[in-house]
């Protein structure tokens, strides 16, 4: 596993040492790319009460608002320099909002409950349909065009090269939702055969706002704490095995999480029996201006 | 004192290593039940309510020995004592008439409360060790205890254990061609439903169920599949058998399992399996199609 927490000022400093400029606030270079994104605490003590399950701020159930308030405030200030502005819902609900106001916005457009957190559907029909908020001001005619368009992958799609192609190709406000998963292993034994199965739990998801990439590991937001996470995007891929030892036969059998999945899903990271893995991720993209 | 007699058979070399051996292994386990702080009250046990290393034991006797037929006998002794919950008692009625039927019983009731602990584990490798060559020096025996049980148990509530007397009659010699017919049987009857697809207006709850894999029964095709695989004639027989599982597994988490076994087991014909597959209505959502 790896997962480091850094400072923002670490990292800007960290891209700058290496990083080809592309736009003030968004990096790309050749192993990576990083954005400029605002970093939000969904327990802050500056959201009204009545937001948080049970009136508990460490009880919030605020990640999805969080994280896509936290991309599309941040694709705004990487996108300004663009001569790109906000229109629509953006310019109502994110632009010139404090942090808290955001949030609460964010989480009645997503119709978020405080006690049960949010749909995945409302998180990416919410967020993708912030796409048209984004717009190119031309200064003769006074035309506003959209900039953005929005992108959504799901389960065994995305991986780390969908993370890739997306921020390289402009700049990005990305959300992802993963589910919590916990790794169940059953074992049968009889007289001559050990049988384990293994397979995959699921309680609940949690959202975040990658902001970028270096070479393997994803850079994002994460609104439980407001932390800045470096992670690496880990394959888990199933393992079935069967062999002989010691006159016993032993067999292995996994099944992967998601229904539909193929042979392998990705996980944001590992630790224990915890496997965080990757169910959609939206994402709103403008071409890069230079 | 049955599994005297078969360790007798062993040549005297191998017996006392494996004495030695075996032992050592019943000495630590029985060292960690000793160890565990436990009342020796001879309260009636209850498989699950208790962790393993709670348990009772009469320790001392058997450290003393410390022979495998002493051990043993206590283990089964102890095992026989542990009362019973309606699924033991299923497994019981279904199994537990002859030798070979006492001790599969033995093992699943411990596989099935306590094969994740690390004692657990330790007690059914000494029980492997003890029954296995048993179980293979009488084949026709052991063969009918688990046709019994594959005939008793419902799929429903017993999908792995189905899936475990398949693959136990897949060892015993002489009985690959009634496990291959078995586990093709299970891959067609074992059907679960197909899960649902997200939708906007589903509950946390309701999506943990379908993305979760946890259901035996979704595992329960796959496990028959892979049994299926290692009992099949060759390549031919082993995709012919996965197509007819392809034809009536209705769920795409189970067939995409099913395929990938097959590719898994054949990569020299992947792009035969592939092609084939494509050809197909059947398949064609699987694979990547």
């Amino acid at each position: 596993m790896i997962i480091q927490k850094f400072s923002k000022n670490v990292l800007v400093a960290s891209v700058l040492s290496v990083g080809i400029c592309q736009n003030v606030f968004a990096f790309c270079w050749g192993s990576g790319c990083l954005f400029y994104v605002p970093i939000y605490d969904q327990t802050s003590k500056t959201i009204p009460t009545n937001w948080f399950k049970d009136g508990v701020a460490a009880e919030s159930q605020l990640c999805a608002p969080t994280a896509g308030a936290m991309a599309m405030q941040g694709l705004l200030q990487d996108l300004a320099h663009d001569n790109v502005h906000a229109a629509g819902w953006v310019l109502a609900d994110i632009s010139g909002k404090s942090m808290s106001q955001q949030i609460v916005d964010t989480a009645t457009l997503m119709q978020t409950s405080p006690a049960n957190g949010t749909g995945t559907n409302n998180l990416v029909n919410s967020f993708t349909a912030r796409a048209g908020d984004y717009v190119y001001s031309f200064p003769v005619f006074g035309l506003q065009i959209p900039i953005t368009h929005a992108s959504t992958n799901s389960g065994a799609q995305v991986n780390l090269g969908t993370f890739q192609n997306i921020f390289k190709s402009g700049v990005t406000g990305m959300v992802t939702n993963y589910g919590h998963y916990t790794r169940v292993s059953a074992a049968i034994s009889t007289p001559t055969l050990k049988q384990v199965t293994v397979s995959y739990s699921r309680n609940g998801g949690h959202v975040v706002t990658p902001r970028g990439y270096i070479s393997n590991l994803i850079v994002f937001n994460d609104p439980e704490g407001g932390v800045l996470q470096f992670t690496e995007l880990m394959t888990l891929t199933a393992k079935n095995s069967s062999n002989v030892s010691n006159g016993v036969h032993h067999v292995s059998i996994e099944t992967l999480p998601g229904g539909q999945s193929t042979s392998s899903v990705y996980q944001l990271y590992q630790g224990g029996s915890y496997y965080p893995i990757i169910e959609s991720m939206s994402a709103l993209t403008a071409p890069f201006q230079n | 004192m049955k599994n005297r007699v078969t360790f007798a058979r062993s040549s005297k070399k191998v017996f006392v290593l494996m004495i030695l051996f075996s032992a050592g292994v019943a000495a630590i386990t029985l060292h960690r039940f000793y160890h565990s702080g436990v009342s020796r009250s001879g309260a009636e046990r209850v498989p699950g309510e208790d962790s393993l290393p709670k348990i009772p034991l009469p320790v001392s006797k058997v450290v003393r020995n410390s022979t495998i037929p002493s051990s043993l006998t206590d283990v089964e002794i102890w095992i026989d004592g542990l009362s019973r919950d309606s699924k033991d008692n299923i497994l019981q009625a279904a199994l537990d008439h002859s030798p070979q039927g006492k001790m599969l019983f033995r093992m699943l009731l411990i596989s099935n409360h306590y094969g994740n602990s690390p004692q657990g584990e330790l007690l059914l490798e000494t029980l492997q060790k003890a029954y296995g060559n048993s179980f293979l020096e009488n084949p026709d025996a052991s063969a009918r205890v688990l046709e019994d049980g594959l005939r008793e148990l419902p799929i429903e509530n017993f999908a792995l254990e189905r899936g475990a007397l398949i693959g136990t009659l897949a060892t015993l010699p002489g009985y690959t061609e009634q496990a291959r017919e078995r586990s093709l049987d299970e891959m067609i009857h074992s059907t679960p439903p197909e899960r649902m697809v997200i939708r906007p207006d589903m509950s946390e709850e309701q999506k943990n169920i379908i993305l979760s894999t946890d259901d035996p029964s979704y595992q329960s095709p796959v496990l028959a599949h892979s049994y299926f695989l290692e009992t099949s004639h060759d390549f031919q027989d082993s995709f012919q058998g996965t197509l007819k599982a392809l034809e009536v597994q209705k769920d795409l988490g189970v067939r995409n399992a099913i395929v990938n076994q097959l590719l898994e087991k054949y990569p020299d014909h992947q792009n035969e399996i592939q092609a084939q597959l494509l050809g197909r209505t059947v398949a064609k959502d699987v694979t990547g199609a």
